[in-house]
């Protein structure tokens, strides 16, 4: 606090101490002469009437005493149900502190940090499979621990339940034991006779009653107590009307009175504080740990689901979550990504396929473009499908499943394509002419492409049913239209696609290997030049070496600044350029470059490049696919493709079955090459990591929960000592009453008032002071 | 940390115990003070609450100035370790400082404790206080009510404010 904030403190306070003084005045010259709005003062000449009895001249002070000591009494009540509500929420408290085991390191928190230490120590060696092991058992003990604490939370609201069930009964009993005192005192006292013991008697039934339940009550002409719960009648002079609980969800307790089709609401006794924790806290507290869980899920999947396993890529997959048939078709693949019923989120992004030929080694990596809003199921397998050597399907339970063919593996990770330019469009063995200009190409039906076969000129046209959308055509659908050309093969020509680029290219290689463009409507679209050009004998070898250190998902594309020799002609360059066609770096592959050697470009790459003759005339190209996330759509964890968890909350999370028998099957590698272990290193860094669902870690999250849950049981029982406190204090008050002189009393009452005002901002201030104390031990 | 460094937190360390004892002194007499208070109003229903009160205020009075030679002093420790001048704590110093600051350690585990009394008291007297208030409340909205039928809302009494 600064002092300026203790200036103000001190000077309401004597502001109030002002008032005070005031007020003191004003009531030892008040003479009572009657009430006003400015001050309280007692009426000379027309009294008070307090009960029905008269006071500030001559008045029954017996009565009056009476009258002062039920307010006592009433007030004695409230805080015995106040305080019994915060009993039983610590007794219940307690329990869910203790099914924590914290902080003796048996709980949840000790079972994270020992996953994560057990990833960790297997970093050093991931081929290790006594070090895997290690790892799925923690992760096993992890979920299994997940599930206990569920179940139990899940126990404890049951026990709730029937402990409110209990009580219930108890209030009944309590109810009719009323009625029969009250039966009895308006019995006795009809007679003119007091009946004080009777009367004791039902003053601690009803403080018994409201342990049990919150109450208001009140004494009729006839001395019978009328006891309201929530404004209804539950004790009358000669009946009580029963109250009656209903179960309407786990944990929710209705309770009604008398039948009533209205609910009614308690908070304070026992039956009050049982129902806030078990209709309130503990869903609270599971919610949280389904948060944690499910947030556990989508990160740990979403860093394992791109990783490679220790015997390489897949030969098949199948998901562990089960789409919905929303429209009930009997049919999965027209339901939209978005809208599929699958438990995470897809987002707008990319996904990256990975399919490796066992016998060559090769890798083609293959994008798809993810839109959950415009894209279905079926689009989503069919451009799988589209993929050489693989194949997607639904099976029956509507899981995912997808397959690659005899002597492929395919893959999702951020792998990097070593020989980028299979198709030889950048300097390779063939002659080819390439576009200029990346997909979409605003090519229409009916626009043209003349070209010069082996066997003469002959002219390629494009029809509407080339293309999904006419005059945005992919380069994809432009080199399968072009190939479809009955001329093409015969001419020794085919039409290639890559990184969204198409070229026309010989089928021949070598330098008497020729194509031509001769012209046509559609080369302006194609970007596209018509001329001739040669194959070669020394192709260009392009080899890319490192890993991908950038943040975002592109798409490099290589070209020559000039038609040229590698490591000779002067000036001869390649630029790199990211997607949106901004430089990232230029080569210099000039006579300063020896042909084969590593050229650092940034982002952790480097290429190096054979001799040979590259030429920006004819479009010369290749195209790298660089990947910091194979799945920046969450498309996989939505399916459960590749998952590590499988579940969606703290009752359901499990260590996928097939890496629970076979630790083998852990995704660890980013890459595939030996001693990569990039996936595993994301799953490690996961534990610092500040998770978006979570607003920090998952550690961190964790401990907010035990905290609060600490928390909560200290100032409950902070409150109950308090409580504690009072109801002796006003019981001892209760016992003070008699004796006491009416008229100072309620003289008194009016200064105390004030007393009372600067008490209250003495705490204030004093509580100002010691926050501020505390801030700095 | 340098020698320079060491040397000049060597001189600020008495500085800061004396601002820990006075705030301990304090703390002990508002101890008291809230203890009496609680005593008088559990004894007495708020009978001596003003004197009570005038005592408070003359205490509460030096603790600007306690605070401010406080703050000033761990502001000068904060700027040799390079943190935000509200950004160090005591017990930062005496890890920082071992064994140089048992002394201080000792203090600030006594104060802890005493400050952590006069929550606790004051915990107390607040829910008596207020628990009072609403007594009184209610007798006095039963003598207001209970007045005769009829009777306009303006000839009734009311409890004056702290408008004086």
């Amino acid at each position: 606090m600064s002092s300026v904030g203790l200036n103000i403190g001190l000077k309401a306070l004597l502001t109030s101490q002002a008032a005070l003084d005031t007020i003191g005045h004003n009531v030892a010259n008040a003479n009572t002469p009657g009430y006003s709005r400015q001050r309280l003062e007692l009426s000379s000449d027309r009294a008070l009437s307090l009960g029905g009895v008269r006071v500030g001249s001559g008045v029954r002070t017996d009565t009056v005493e009476r009258t002062f000591d039920s307010f006592v009494t009433r007030r004695l009540v409230l805080q015995h149900s106040t305080r019994d509500a915060l009993q039983n929420r610590l007794q219940s408290l307690g329990a869910v502190e203790a099914l924590l085991g914290e902080p003796d390191g048996f709980g949840l928190g000790g079972l994270m940090d020992e996953l994560f230490s057990s990833m960790t120590t297997l970093s050093t060696d991931t081929e290790d499979l006594v070090l895997r092991t290690s790892v799925t058992q923690s992760a096993s003990n992890l979920t299994e621990q997940m599930h206990q604490l569920s179940t139990e939370l899940g126990q404890l609201r049951e026990d709730t339940s029937d402990k409110i069930r209990a009580f219930v009964n108890d209030v009944n009993v309590r109810a009719d034991q009323l009625v029969e005192l009250n039966k009895e005192i308006s019995r006795i006292e009809a007679t003119g006779v007091s009946a004080n013991d009777l009367r004791d008697q039902r003053e601690e039934a009803l403080r018994e009653l409201a342990e049990v339940i919150e109450i208001s009550f009140q004494e009729d002409d006839g001395g019978a107590v009328r006891v309201l719960v929530d404004g209804r009648l539950l004790v009358g002079p000669t009946q009580s009307n029963e109250l009656s609980a209903e179960q309407t969800a786990p944990g929710e307790i209705e309770l009604r009175i008398g039948g009533s089709s209205q609910p009614i609401e308690v908070s304070e006794g026992a039956i009050g504080g049982l129902r806030e924790f078990g209709a309130s806290y503990i869903p609270g507290v599971m919610n949280q740990f389904d948060e944690l869980a499910r947030n556990m899920i989508l990160e740990f999947n979403r860093r394992h689901s791109t990783g490679i396993p220790r015997q390489g890529g897949f030969d098949q997959l199948v998901g562990s979550n089960r789409l919905q048939d929303g429209d009930q078709d009997g049919d999965f693949r027209d339901e939209l990504l978005r809208s599929a019923g699958l438990p995470f989120d897809i987002q707008s992004g990319r996904l990256y396929v990975n399919v490796r030929s066992e016998a060559s080694g090769e890798v083609d990596t293959q994008r798809i473009e993810v839109d959950p809003s415009s894209m279905t199921v079926g689009d989503l397998l069919d451009e799988i499908s589209s993929i050489d050597n693989l194949s997607a399907s639904v099976d029956s339970f509507g899981r995912v499943q997808i397959f690659a063919d005899s002597g492929f593996s395919f893959d999702f990770s951020s792998r990097l394509d070593e020989h980028p330019d299979v198709a030889g469009t950048f300097g390779g063995g063939r002659a080819s002419i390439s576009s200029s200009e990346g997909e979409p190409f605003a090519v229409l039906p009916g626009d043209t492409l003349e070209l010069s076969g082996l066997l003469g000129n002959f002219t390629v046209t494009f029809q509407a049913s080339d293309f999904a959308q006419p005059g945005s055509a992919t380069a994809e659908e432009l080199a399968a239209a072009i190939n479809s050309s009955p001329d093409m093969i015969p001419g020794g020509m085919r039409a290639v696609a890559q990184g969204g680029q198409v070229a026309i290219q010989s089928q021949l290689t070598g330098a008497t290997a020729q194509v031509e463009i001769v012209g046509g409507s559609a080369l302006g679209a194609l970007g596209m030049n018509a001329g001739v050009s040669m194959g070669h004998d020394a192709a260009v070898e392009v080899t890319m070496s490192g890993s991908y250190t950038g943040e975002a998902n592109d798409r490099w594309t290589f070209r020559p600044n000039m038609d040229g020799q590698i490591g000779t002609t002067p000036g001869l360059q390649i630029e790199v350029l990211d997607e949106g066609g901004i430089p990232v770096a230029v080569l210099d592959v000039g006579p300063s470059y020896s042909p084969g050697n590593e050229i650092e470009i940034g982002e952790g790459l480097s290429a190096s490049f054979s001799f040979g003759t590259v030429s920006a005339t004819d479009g010369d190209f290749f195209t790298e696919e660089v990947i910091a996330d194979g799945d920046s759509s969450d498309v996989l964890v939505a399916l459960g493709l590749n998952s590590f968890f499988t579940g969606t909350d703290a009752a359901s999370i499990e260590l996928r079955a097939d890496i629970s028998d076979d630790a083998g099957n852990l995704a660890l590698s980013s890459s595939g090459a030996a001693g990569d272990n990039g996936a595993l290193l994301e799953l490690i860094a996961l534990q610092q990591e500040t998770v978006s669902g979570l607003n920090g870690s998952l550690t961190e999250f964790y401990g907010d929960v035990v905290g609060d849950i600490g928390f909560e049981v200290s100032s409950t029982r902070n409150s109950l000592e308090v409580e504690e406190f009072l109801v002796g204090e006003l019981t001892s008050q209760r016992e003070q009453v008699a004796g006491v002189n009416i008229d100072e009393e309620l003289v008194d009452m009016v200064r105390f008032e004030q007393s009372y005002q600067a008490a209250a901002q003495f705490i204030q201030t004093v509580n100002q002071l010691m926050n501020e104390l505390m801030g700095i031990l | 940390m340098s020698m320079d460094t060491n040397k000049s937190l060597n001189a600020l360390l008495p500085e800061l115990v004396a601002c820990v004892e006075d705030d301990l002194a304090a703390q002990k007499r508002i101890l008291a003070l809230v203890e009496e208070q609680l005593e008088n109003l559990r004894s007495e229903r708020g009978r001596g609450l003003e004197e009570l009160a005038e005592g408070m205020v003359d205490e509460l009075r030096g603790a600007p100035e306690r605070t401010s030679r406080r703050d000033a002093v761990l502001a000068r420790f904060a700027a040799a370790w390079g943190l935000e001048p509200k950004g160090v704590t005591l017990s930062m110093v005496t890890q920082n400082l071992g064994e140089r600051a048992e002394g201080l350690g000792a203090l600030r585990a006594e104060l802890r404790s005493t400050t952590a009394e006069v929550v606790r008291s004051l915990r107390k007297f607040s829910a008596l206080v207020s628990t009072r208030r609403r007594l009184v409340g209610d007798v006095l909205r039963s003598l207001l009510e209970s007045e005769e039928p009829g009777r306009s809302e303006d000839q009734r009494g009311v409890l004056l404010d702290a408008e004086v």
